[in-house]
């Protein structure tokens, strides 16, 4: 159908416009061979020529369709454009014709111009002539000659204004014309370009509507092609697939024929293995009952093993856990208490520093007291002499005095013979407190005398000393080992954290404080304390080099020994410096008896005789013989004694054995002296009974006797006392008495002269009213003094 | 249910069910109605609502534009009061609906936005200130006024056609029984364009027509006249615009003198590319003035001098500036024209060696024979020339042998317009037939030309 509107178009075509009309035709008729060739190779070749093919369809559509349209506007524009140019036309002429006409009323006007000057000429000429002439007659025709004349040409210009003035009118009637025209121009341009437009658009529309038409053709086309294209794969496909289906169907067969032989083989051989692993499964299931048996049993042990290990690890560890703490918790003891020590070490020091201080401070301070005690009980006692005396003599003096009173009484009041009572007063020297203690006064006098000489005596044994010091520095050595094996040997008496901290120091030091602390263990505090321990220790000494020598020699050697080692201890208190402080002190505060000097005396001498041992010889020499005689001459000197460990413990105890009675004996004798006066001394029965014999001189009766005197005395005393009372009133009233009489006596004399006793009644301001009260109280005054006179006389 | 404007009503109609759908069984009583777009008539409006409107009602005061959102902006936009100043609407509110209802109810005619490249806002700047100018009596011009409105203005409008320019109130008016006017010569100064013209920065076309239109009974010629002030003004404008390229004064008493001042004046002016001087008065002093004006102009392309009175004389003179190799003007348009023979000989002698006109009107120029045959000569020689416009010319037969046997050898004339010459029917179907020829010649050269770009482009 598409083909045939298209030749219709053709044709139709072909009718209007030639040239490119046939053109078109032809070409048409060429793509219709070609479309029918296309659709015969269509089949055979594929789908890329046929594209072509249609494209060029679809060209030479939009190809047609263009020139057609282009055709249609171009017609369309002449048109409308007519107009215009008709338009223009009519101007041209109307231009050419309005030319014409101008050229010709120009003209015309040109001529009436002309005529009308020529006539205004003629006319203007006249005036000349008027003014010439004078006959008014001529004038007044003239005149009239000149006014027509003139109204012709007025008339005539007016003709030409009206003609000129209906060609205006016609003129305007033109351009109304005119006017009307362009407004037919008008509305014709417009009726044509609506034609236009609306062919316009018919035509577009229906040229796109072909071009759409061609474009589903073709699409119809493309359609149909691929669509077979795509039946003919399918189909090949199709049977593709039906052989590929047989052939699988076939191998599937086979496998599975294959598959059952194999599976029937399989099961025969599973069963019997499966039998024979039965078999092999039950065997190893009771093994395995039995494995699982033991296995129990050994977890279950290995079980407890583990839990007791572990407690046992747990109770380890708390005990390790405990130890640490508490050697944590001990080392911080030991710390503070190092601290502490080291803290209370210097605090010691300087205590005891100080105490010594205080000690050398109070035992001065003692002896000035003392020194002052003795001092006031010696004023004490004078004072209290004194006051005896004084007292002694007062009472004597009363005594006498009351003796005297009493001999006074007897003899005076009593008329009695008096006789002196028997006066027996005792004396100071009768009492025997005072005796006694005049005794004791008397017995200090003489131990202050001996003082003196126990100083001159230290002073000897220190220069003995001094001088054996020297000649016994050699036995130092031995003395040391026996302090060692002392020190060494009583550990037990030593703190142990002594040792400890002792660990660091020195062997000597080390000695030296163990045996300080032994020695304060033992209570050894003086010199001869020290001896006692010696003495001790001497029966257990013995000589290294003599040591296989007889047992009775022993004895001997171990006393000198002992004593060597006493005066060497002595002589070491140049080391032990405290030591030998306290033993100087000892010497010098407790005023040692002259025996015990003594004893100390020799001891110093026999260390002077030990002292000969060494090459050189004492001054002492003469005395030592005499005690070399019992030391064994074959013992060398210079080798030191021995003494066994063994025996020091031995040696220790004797001691403590020896030394706590002594201890308390040395302790008594440590008294200090009371500084005792004859006031102290005298006791206070003895001062009662002094002081009362002088009461008892007289006897009860005489006392009654004084006390009756007495109230009689009194007595008398008081009457006199009244007497005398009486005396003295009667003096007095006689004088008053002598007085008024005088009084009364001027008064007789002179009676007017009131004023002098009256002034101060008379001086009184008078008052008026009371006038005669006045004179009546006047009246009662004078009565009342008169009275009084009267009183008093 | 308020519809934005952003979509467009084809989608509503789209939307909008035909009667068959809705009288379907099913939709009769259906109650859920989604396309029903009158659902929320009587619920009350949102407060987002009320606040735009309350923005709308206080928009002289507070231009809270940019702070909305887009949702809001549109409302807004849609119900803004037409009557706001420019002055706050011009610099803040952008080309859109606003505008487009600011024209469509200020002018019901001629709201082809197309005309405007597609912006409300320039159609309703470029109207309101052709209607202002337009109104402007000379006596209530106020510079400063003027000055803020073109500077509002001046970066939309390209455009100005001003139809009519209020002519000066005559000092005295005698009354309406006496029509005499007064005798002495009276001041015809219109508005000054020149701040109209300077300060639109992109005024690309100046269309101006003196007169004015509907005056009624009113009429006086002086009504229409227009002073040398006038054309100095426009001139001294058009030195200084720098888009300007097409000017038109047209329909007015543009006479020699006048043309030469406003010639003489914008001379400096190098963009433009058209002048229109159709329905004036231009006599041949005027377009030798014209002709200079091509010797100094090198931009200018096109120049319409349709129905002046212009002579011999002028048309000689523009047909020696046609000489100058600097003027490479493609139009000529000389209808109405009567240059007569001797300016027609004097134009194809030109144009034998021309290579930039490409369209000469000649319509009704008053040549005949004698120049047809001269412009026959011509053809065979011109290279550029597509369209020739000889209608309303006696040519006679000679003249169309002359022609058709001009365009026989012509390879580039596209159009021949031959109608009201009295040339013969042969002559006419010759001359179609040698178009047709150059026509077929010139499409093809240009698909070439388009194949071998796309092809450039495919490359």
């Amino acid at each position: 159908m598409e083909e045939n509107a298209n030749e219709e178009g053709a044709s139709e075509l072909q009718i209007t416009s030639l040239g490119p009309n046939e053109r078109k035709l032809a070409r048409r008729l060429r793509i219709k061979k070609r479309l029918q060739k296309a659709n015969q190779q269509q089949q055979l070749n594929g789908c890329q020529e046929l594209e072509v093919d249609i494209k060029t369809m679809l060209e030479i559509q939009l190809q047609i369709s263009e020139d057609q349209l282009e055709r249609l506007l171009l017609d369309g524009k002449e048109l409308i454009t007519n107009v215009q140019v008709a338009n223009d036309a009519r101007e041209v002429k109307r231009r050419k014709d309005e030319v014409a006409t101008r050229e010709k009323r120009l003209e015309r006007l040109e001529d009436q111009a002309n005529e009308s000057v020529e006539k205004f000429n003629v006319v203007n000429s006249r005036w000349k002539i008027f003014l010439e002439s004078n006959d008014p007659l001529d004038l007044h025709r003239d005149m009239e000659e000149q006014k027509v004349k003139c109204a012709e040409l007025i008339s005539q210009k007016d003709k030409l204004i009206k003609e000129l003035k209906t060609e205006l009118r016609l003129a305007d009637e033109r351009f109304e014309k005119d006017q009307e025209k362009q407004k037919e121009d008008l509305w014709l341009v417009t009726e044509r370009i609506d034609n236009q437009v609306k062919v316009m658009r018919k035509a577009y529309k229906d040229e796109l509507k072909l071009i759409e038409e061609v474009i589903a053709l073709e699409h119809k086309q493309l359609m149909e092609v691929s669509e077979k294209k795509w039946e003919a794969l399918y189909k090949k496909h199709e049977k593709l697939e039906v052989e590929h289906m047989e052939k699988k169907f076939q191998t599937v067969d086979e496998y599975e024929d294959e598959i059952y032989k194999v599976a029937v083989e399989h099961h025969e051989k599973l069963r019997e293995v499966k039998i024979k692993l039965e078999s092999d499964i039950q065997v190893l299931q009771q093994e395995l009952e039995l494995v699982k048996g033991q296995c129990l049993m050994n977890s279950e042990k290995l079980v407890y093993n583990f839990q007791v290990l572990k407690r046992r690890e747990e109770e380890n560890l708390i005990v390790r856990a405990k130890q640490k703490r508490r050697i944590n918790r001990l080392q911080d003891v030991v710390n503070n208490l190092k601290k502490k020590i080291a803290e209370t070490e210097e605090s010691t020091e300087t205590e005891s520093a100080r105490l010594t201080e205080e000690v050398m401070r109070l035992q001065h301070n003692i002896l000035d007291i003392e020194k002052k005690a003795d001092h006031f009980a010696e004023v004490n006692d004078r004072k209290y002499q004194q006051v005896w005396e004084l007292n002694r003599d007062t009472a004597k003096t009363v005594l006498d005095k009351v003796l005297d009173i009493d001999r006074i009484l007897h003899e005076h009041q009593l008329g009695l013979e008096w006789t002196h009572p028997d006066v027996s007063l005792l004396r100071l020297e009768d009492l025997a407190s005072y005796r006694c203690a005049m005794q004791v006064i008397a017995d200090l006098f003489p131990e202050k005398g001996t003082q003196g000489k126990n100083d001159e005596l230290k002073s000897v044994g220190l220069t003995v000393r001094n001088e054996d010091m020297e000649k016994l520095h050699a036995k130092e050595r031995l003395l040391q080992n026996i302090l060692k094996l002392v020190a060494d040997n009583s550990d037990f008496l030593v703190e142990q954290k002594l040792n400890e901290l002792l660990g660091p120091h020195t062997d000597k030091k080390k000695m030296l404080i163990k045996i300080d602390n032994v020695f304060t263990a033992l209570g050894i505090n003086t010199e001869a304390e020290i001896m006692m321990l010696k003495k001790c220790f001497l029966p257990y000494a013995k000589c290294s080099v003599c040591s296989t020598s007889v047992e009775e020699k022993m004895t001997t050697t171990f006393r000198s020994s002992h004593e060597s080692i006493g005066s060497a201890s002595t002589a070491g208190d140049t080391e032990t410096a405290e030591a030998g402080m306290i033993f100087d002190t000892s010497i010098v505060k407790f005023g040692v008896d002259p025996a015990k000097a003594e004893q100390l005396l020799k001891d110093m001498d026999i260390t002077a005789i030990e002292a000969t041992s060494t090459p050189v010889k004492s001054i002492a020499g003469a005395k030592a013989k005499l005690h070399l005689t019992h030391s064994k001459p074959g013992c060398s000197e210079t080798l030191p004694l021995f003494i066994d460990p063994v025996y020091v413990f031995k040696a220790l105890r004797d001691f403590a054995v020896k030394f706590a009675p002594k201890e308390h004996s040395l302790h008594t004798n440590l008294k200090s002296v009371k500084h005792s006066t004859v006031s102290r001394l005298l006791s206070t029965q003895d001062v009662t009974a002094f002081w009362t014999r002088f009461r008892k001189i007289f006897s009860q009766q005489r006392e009654k006797l004084w006390d009756g005197l007495l109230i009689g005395l009194q007595m008398y005393h008081r009457i006199l006392e009244d007497r005398h009372k009486l005396n003295v009133d009667t003096v007095q009233l006689k004088r008053q008495n002598a007085e008024l009489r005088r009084l009364l006596h001027f008064y007789i004399q002179n009676p007017e002269d009131e004023s002098v006793f009256l002034s101060s009644w008379e001086h009184l301001p008078p008052i008026s009213r009371n006038y005669r009260h006045k004179k009546s109280k006047m009246k009662f005054s004078k009565a009342t003094s008169k009275e009084r006179g009267r009183a008093i006389l | 249910m308020r519809v934005p404007h952003t979509i467009p009503c084809n989608t509503y109609q789209v939307y909008h069910p035909s009667d068959t759908t809705e009288n379907l069984q099913g939709e009769v009583n259906r109650t859920l109605r989604s396309e029903d777009v009158t659902w929320d008539k009587n619920i009350p409006s949102t407060l987002v609502t009320l606040c735009v409107q309350s923005l709308v009602s206080n928009f002289k005061d507070k231009q809270a534009l940019q702070l909305l959102p887009d949702e809001d902006r549109c409302l807004l936009l849609e119900t803004l009061p037409i009557d706001l100043p420019l002055i706050i609407t011009v610099p803040l509110l952008e080309d859109g609906i606003y505008w487009k209802r600011c024209s469509q109810i200020r002018w019901q005619s001629l709201n082809d936005v197309r005309d405007y490249e597609g912006s409300w806002k320039r159609l309703y700047l470029e109207r309101h200130l052709q209607e202002y100018i337009e109104n402007l009596a000379p006596e209530d011009f106020v510079h400063s006024e003027v000055e803020s409105l073109v500077h509002l203005c001046s970066s939309y409008v390209k455009r100005l056609n001003i139809l009519q320019l209020q002519a000066p109130q005559p000092p005295t008016f005698l009354g309406s029984n006496g029509y005499e006017w007064p005798t002495e010569i009276v001041s015809v100064d219109h508005i000054n364009l020149e701040p109209f013209i300077k300060g639109l920065v992109c005024l690309e076309e100046l269309h101006i027509m003196f007169g004015v239109r509907q005056c009624g009974m009113n009429f006086a010629w002086i009504l229409f006249k227009f002073s040398a002030m006038d054309c100095l003004n426009i001139g001294m404008g058009l030195n200084s615009a720098k888009c300007m390229k097409t000017l038109r004064i047209h329909r007015s008493t543009l006479d020699d003198t006048l043309v030469t001042i406003l010639l003489q004046h914008m001379v400096k002016n190098t963009t433009i590319t058209r002048v229109d001087f159709s329905h004036c008065n231009i006599g041949d002093n005027g377009a030798l003035a014209i002709g200079k004006l091509l010797i100094f102009q090198p931009t200018l392309k096109e120049l319409v001098l349709c129905n002046n009175k212009i002579g011999a004389a002028g048309a000689s003179g523009l047909a020696s500036a046609l000489t100058h190799r600097s003027s490479p003007l493609k139009l000529l348009d000389l209808r109405l024209n009567v240059i007569g023979n001797q300016g027609v000989t004097d134009l194809c002698s030109v144009l034998t060696n021309s290579e930039h006109l490409q369209a000469l009107i000649l319509v009704s120029c008053g040549f005949t024979e004698q120049a047809a045959i001269k412009i026959g000569h011509m053809l065979q020689q011109n290279t550029s020339l597509q369209a020739l416009d000889v209608s309303n010319n006696y040519l006679g037969e000679v003249g169309g042998e002359a022609l058709s046997l001009g365009i026989k050898d012509n390879t580039t004339l596209l159009k021949l317009d031959h109608r009201m010459t009295g040339i013969t029917k042969e002559c006419e179907s010759s001359i179609n037939m040698s178009l047709k020829h150059n026509i077929d010649r010139y499409k093809r050269k240009q698909r070439e030309l388009a194949e071998a770009t796309g092809n450039n482009d495919e490359e």
